[in-house]
């Protein structure tokens, strides 16, 4: 018994907070900040309050805004050096996945003499970064609280950083920056931020009991408030509570690791640009029933927040309603559902299962039933 | 509540044997000389030895200050800031229980920056940079390695704390090789005290939040788990480990969601009675969690799910119920003094214990229920 679990020193949530992370980063000593996120951002007006609180603070600002989802290697290097020119001492992450991961590689990069591509892997940064505040802007990713950068390289493929030093100093949540999000990136962020919980307390190798509390926390706000932001996107309250599940799912995932879900995710996000929230959703309920023989225990205690008042029988009748509730809230979300429907050529099922084993391995690992190559293949056929 | 600020340790290590590892630890924050802060009980229990040779075979050079006393007066800090000085300490060990934390605390802030301790009593008053910081808990617990505060008893007899952000350590070491050899009164005394700290901080008034929420009845999960089993078999090591865990997460819990009229209750009987702290808690949680069963049956009832895994209540009330009946229970099979009268107080001492117990207004105003000065009074009076 012996684990090891981090966490971002400091969580400020508030609905407006975004108008005081110039203040956060003052008092984090920095004086020449670069805000990183992307065009959408910007013209949501996200980026001028921020720069404007930052200014405000007393802090010069410069804007990198040309993040993309999956972000390349050569976005990344490019953000990195702007930071470089500006001589920049903080960094603000604002947006999705995409800007955050983003903006953690920038703060290592900008004192660091090792190339981006050395850094792919665990633990192979060797400095320190510079001041640095994540604003999440979907619930979602949970990126705000992980130490891990997953970016796209010159070959198209995933590569993932995960550096402990990458953790941010503050994470801010503000529900105002969530309430205009389109119905489809809530519903695909909002599955992605439970996959994360779920395979956070089922993880085979890192499961520990702190984020056991903080996943089922998760779990049981999520499951809450995801069919009212479908309903009601202006619903603060419910934004609020998705926000703060999707935080404490991104804080139990990073301790304890995801698993199948996310490995049979990935090469549908690196070959065939499906948002990663939503390649998390088409794989997630099948992967849920194949996995329901070895996590029957399991899944039989998160039903208990998944489904709160509901009384069970017994274990494998607490776990059958556990995956066919989220059956059918992949089902109500109004995500595409077939991948055939995506763009996915049949062919690429056999290529794809093939490189998950090959190359995703310590995912399947922590898996709580193992998977061969057949599996994972059968899987994609089961939904293609 | 929706609006909340969490602040807490980066990182936890929780490892059998851990303390091993602080040589290494130590150079990973990059500090060759080491203050390792603790007291005479653990010198001579022998508790030390094997961390100090496992700092010495990494090659760090730690200099052991072991005076740590019961309450840290001011001067004693202040000994053991001068100790840290002359070795040049680099970094800062605190071993042992709330006392030796607190003191570890404050080395490593007046040690990384000249200020006076006199000075920086309040919330905030500090300056940092502090030098870099391992907490290792020896009893489970008051929950210091995760909280920021620092008590010391002043030269005219008043306690001032230090509250300060820079107070949370680099790392918060759980070894729970190092409690095995505790007395059964003080796993029993500090195993309720970390119970309390749940049990407050989530029935708090005004700094509630989910993050608090969720670490609280994990907390209790694993403390109403096992401490009974912890008395049975003192050297049940899994056992001990949860409860070390339990009384983390409860700590992290009220850090930042405060506690309540069991500690300001309890206070009084600490400066009147040196009743040790987790015993104050004690023997006046069962008749605050009746008085305050009509504004906090809800909250209560929540909390039996903790306590009592799987078990169902037909309704609220009577969750609520079984929440107060298993505490009772629990604290009246404790190996400690149950009644006041048990530790000196007599019916002429409530008036000044409730006169001081009121004016710890700071601590009440959490309450879930209002506490007047007859409440109070009828509280002690109850346990008389």
């Amino acid at each position: 018994m012996s684990y090891e679990f981090r966490s971002v020193p400091r969580i400020v949530c508030e609905a407006g907070a975004l108008h005081s992370v110039g203040k956060v980063l003052r008092d984090l000593g920095a004086q020449r900040v670069m805000l990183v996120c992307d065009p959408g951002i910007v013209s949501l007006g996200f980026a001028v309050m921020a720069q404007a609180s930052l200014e405000v603070a007393g802090c010069a600002v410069t804007v990198f805004d040309q993040v993309v989802p999956d972000p390349s290697s050569a976005v990344v290097k490019e953000a990195a050096e702007q930071a470089r020119q500006f001589k920049a001492d903080g960094v603000l992450g604002l947006g999705g996945g995409s800007s955050l991961d983003a903006a953690k590689l920038v703060a290592l990069l900008i004192n660091s003499e090792q190339p981006l591509e050395a850094l792919y892997g665990t633990d192979n940064a060797l400095g320190q970064r510079i001041p640095l505040v994540l604003v999440p802007t979907t619930a979602g990713t949970g990126s705000e609280v992980t130490w891990v950068s997953v970016i796209t390289d010159e070959q198209q493929r995933k590569q993932a950083v995960y550096s402990s030093q990458m953790m941010p100093d503050v994470a801010v949540l503000d529900p105002q920056l969530t309430l205009g999000l389109p119905a489809r990136v809530t519903a695909a962020t909002g599955l992605d931020a439970m996959v994360h919980a779920i395979e956070a307390y089922t993880s085979r190798t890192r499961k520990n009991p702190i984020a056991d509390g903080l996943a089922a926390a998760a779990l049981g706000l999520l499951s809450a408030n995801l069919r009212k932001v479908l309903a009601n996107g202006q619903d603060v309250a419910a934004r609020t509570a998705m926000l703060q599940g999707s935080l404490m799912a991104g804080m139990a995932f990073v301790n304890a690791s995801v698993a199948a879900i996310h490995g049979l995710a990935y090469p549908l996000g690196a070959r065939f640009h499906i948002p990663h929230g939503h390649a998390n959703a088409l794989v997630m309920a099948p992967v849920l029933r194949f996995n329901l023989s070895a996590a029957q225990h399991q899944y039989a205690e998160l039903a208990t927040y998944l489904l709160p008042g509901r009384h069970f029988e017994h274990e494998a009748e607490a776990a059958e309603a556990f995956v066919q509730a989220i059956e059918a809230l992949v089902a109500d979300s109004g995500l595409e559902t077939r991948l055939s429907k995506l763009g996915v050529d049949e062919p690429a099922l056999t290529e794809m299962a093939n490189s998950v084993v090959l190359n995703l391995r310590r995912l399947i690992d922590s898996n709580p039933k193992d998977m061969t190559e057949q599996d994972v293949e059968a899987l994609y056929r089961s939904i293609f | 509540m929706s609006t909340f600020n969490f602040e807490t340790t980066p990182r936890v290590i929780c490892e059998i044997d851990g303390a091993l590892r602080l040589g290494t630890l130590c150079r990973e924050l990059k500090a060759e000389r080491v203050l390792l802060v603790s007291d005479p009980g653990l010198l001579r229990a022998g508790l030390l030895d094997a961390p100090l040779r496992a700092l010495h075979e990494a090659g760090v050079d730690a200099t052991l200050y072991s005076d740590v006393q019961a309450d840290p007066p001011s001067e004693s800090v202040q000994h053991a800031v001068d100790a840290a000085r002359n070795c040049r300490a680099q970094a800062v060990i605190g071993l042992g229980g709330g006392s030796s934390l607190d003191t570890a605390k404050l080395v490593a802030l007046l040690c990384g920056r000249e200020q006076a301790l006199e000075s920086i009593y309040g919330i905030n008053l500090a300056q940092g940079p502090r030098l870099p910081l391992i907490q290792v808990p020896t009893t489970a617990g008051t929950g210091s390695e995760v909280t920021a505060v620092a008590i010391v008893t002043t030269r005219s007899h008043e306690k001032k704390g230090v509250v300060s952000p820079l107070l949370y350590p680099d790392i918060a070491l759980l070894d729970a090789r190092l409690t095995v050899g505790l007395p059964a009164a003080v796993s029993a005394m500090t195993g309720i005290d970390a119970m309390v700290h749940a049990i407050e901080a989530y029935t708090s008034v005004h700094k509630k939040n989910v993050l608090s929420d969720g670490l609280a009845m994990q907390a209790l999960r694993l403390l109403a788990g096992n401490l009974d089993r912890v008395l049975a078999t003192p050297g049940d090591l899994p056992a001990r480990s949860d409860m070390l865990l339990g009384s983390m997460l409860a700590g992290m819990a009220f850090a930042n969601s405060p506690v309540a009229a069991v500690h300001a209750l309890a206070y009084p009987l600490g400066g009147h009675f040196h009743v040790p702290h987790g015993l104050s808690n004690a023997l006046v949680l069962v008749p605050v969690l009746n008085f305050n069963r009509p504004a906090a049956e809800a909250l209560y009832a929540q909390l039996a799910a903790a306590v009592l895994p799987g078990q169902r209540f037909a309704s609220e009330a009577l969750a609520c119920d079984a929440f107060i009946e298993f505490m009772t229970r629990l604290v009246e099979r404790m190996p400690f003094a149950q009644r006041l009268r048990d530790v000196g107080v007599t019916a002429d001492d409530l008036d000044r214990l409730t006169d001081d117990a009121m004016k710890v207004e700071r601590l009440l105003i959490n309450n879930p229920r209002p506490v007047t000065r007859q409440d109070a009074r009828a509280i002690y009076a109850s346990v008389l």
